[in-house]
């Protein structure tokens, strides 16, 4: 433009609505494009969830004593473990969440508390495992039968590939099958040292998380951030007695707390099973106040076992123990139902 | 005179820029609206295939369960407990909270069962199928996914009268769960 020109560029009301309106439309674009992103995100977080909830159906035992599995994952995952304790009324059995949050490729910080995919949830999973697991690839499956006498549940101890466990100083018989079952991020001392990122379980000592196995009266405590968990043994032959010793060490007291009460509200439910079935098969009698007293005794844990109270918690599933022992001798006696 | 000239011209390029803009929105609305519908339909295929691998894997997985799995013997460590399955059918919430399925039905199929479904304890000698979750209302079977089954159940008649395990052949029926 030459100075003293009296031509001027106009910004004119068709400039200032144009930009306006552009303003507005990628304002809009970037606003869509954001909530589809966040969108398909939230999507395939829920999809995994699900998936993974669905990949621990084959992993369950039905002849094995027990299983080992992995479950590999395509990005950096959170999965969340949550728990609902069973509800007489509306939810007999509680409930097992699962839910996952994927590591974006694109987007700053990753904020795994709100951005959760929809929970899965499931009522015949019981998952023992810290509330929360990073895995960057990997999520290791432990799963093992609980029997009360019967087969209660198969307990699925779940740890990702970030965390690893150090067992020290425990007796062969643990030792033998863990190094049998060869888990991936199980290490056992000696013969390997503990690598300082490891979180240390040791046998009758103190450390991270410590065990105490009472073999003559079948049942034991796991203490770990500064909470008792006690647990019985099950009924099973072999290391398969410590399945819920497993089940206390992988997991937040929190969710073992929840977990246990879920189990015994379930062999509460299997116990009018096997009540109706004495009677259908017109078996005698004698087994039914057995069973009785069982479903009475694993009804009263299922309400009132709570970690904060371990010397209670330690009694009801003391109790169980006891009425389980009682009904299977009726059980070898009578019929032979289980 | 010019004044005049020039606001009717402007006028009719904001007349123009107006329709562009709607005829852009419109555009964009309709590509935003074909996205989600492609999007939506994806999405309730994958939730749809999501159920029914859930209900395939339980129907495989069923024989082990505790509420199913035959242990009182160790002749068939595979086998659906007979007697078990009848005495859930007799508490239909049982199976209904604890899977999520919407039908569960175990079928006899040798040998050749009578046509009945099984709903007193003396029909389960010669019964065909036992329903352990009825299906809801309104919901069609197509979906249901099937795996054979050995079964074992108690018969008062064998051994002399002394009663022993009968084993048989069946077939697991499965629909996965309508949310």
């Amino acid at each position: 433009m030459k100075r003293g020109s009296k031509k001027g560029y106009e910004f004119g009301f068709a400039w200032i609505f144009t930009i306006f309106i552009g303003a507005v439309v990628i304002f809009l674009a970037v606003y869509i494009a954001t909530q589809i992103v966040g969108m398909k995100q939230l999507e395939r977080e829920s999809v995994r969830g699900k998936k993974i909830g669905v990949l621990l159906t084959p992993i369950e035992t039905e002849l094995e004593a027990e299983k080992f599995a992995t479950i590999l994952v395509p990005d950096e995952t959170m999965l969340f473990n949550g728990c609902d304790p069973p509800q007489s009324l509306g939810n007999p059995f509680g409930s097992q969440h699962i839910s996952t949050s994927i590591k974006s490729s694109i987007g700053g910080k990753w904020d795994v508390k709100n951005e959760q995919g929809v929970k899965s949830t499931f009522h015949n999973k019981y998952l023992f495992s810290n509330q929360s697991l990073h895995g960057k690839e990997e999520f290791y499956v432990l799963s093992k039968p609980f029997n009360l006498p019967f087969k209660v549940a198969d307990l699925l101890m779940l740890w990702p590939d970030q965390e690893k466990y150090c067992f020290v100083g425990f007796p062969d018989y643990i030792t033998n099958e863990l190094m049998d079952l060869n888990m991936a991020n199980i290490i056992l001392s000696p013969p390997a040292s503990c690598p300082p990122e490891a979180k240390k379980v040791c046998f009758g000592s103190s450390c991270t998380i410590r065990v105490d196995i009472d073999t003559f009266n079948n049942k034991g405590t796991v203490t770990k951030e500064g909470k008792t968990l006690p647990y019985i043994e099950s009924f099973s032959s072999g290391t398969n007695e410590f399945t819920l010793m497993y089940a206390a060490i992988f997991s937040d007291p929190e969710i073992y707390e929840c977990q246990v009460k879920r189990l015994m509200a379930h062999a509460e439910q299997l116990a009018d099973i096997y009540l109706e079935k004495r009677k259908n098969i017109g078996c005698s009698p004698i087994l039914q106040n057995p069973l009785n007293q069982y479903k009475s005794a694993v009804s009263t844990a299922a309400d009132n076992f709570k970690i904060n109270e371990p010397t209670a918690a330690t009694n009801y599933l003391n109790n169980v123990y006891a009425k389980a022992g009682g009904l299977e001798i009726a059980n070898n006696v009578q019929c032979n139902m289980f | 005179m010019y004044n005049v000239i020039c606001s009717k011209k402007a006028q009719m390029k904001i007349q123009q820029m107006a329709f562009m803009l709607v005829a852009v929105m419109i555009f964009f609305a309709m590509v935003a609206l074909v996205y989600f519908s492609i999007s939506t339909a994806n999405l309730r295929e994958t939730a749809e295939q999501l159920r029914e691998e859930e209900a395939q894997e339980l129907a495989s997985q069923l024989s082990g369960t505790p509420e199913l799995a035959f242990t009182a013997s160790s002749d068939c460590s595979a086998c659906i407990d007979f007697d078990k399955a009848f005495a859930l059918s007799q508490n239909p919430n049982h199976g209904k909270k604890l899977w999520n399925l919407d039908f569960l039905m175990i079928e006899r199929i040798y040998p050749d069962p009578v046509e009945k479904t099984c709903l007193i304890p003396s029909d389960l000698p010669d019964c065909k199928n036992i329903r352990i979750i009825n299906l809801p209302e309104g919901r069609g079977l197509s979906g249901t996914k099937t795996a054979f089954v050995s079964l074992a159940r108690w018969d008062a008649s064998l051994a002399g009268g002394s009663g022993d395990y009968k084993y048989e052949f069946g077939k697991i029926h499965t629909l996965a769960k309508n949310p």
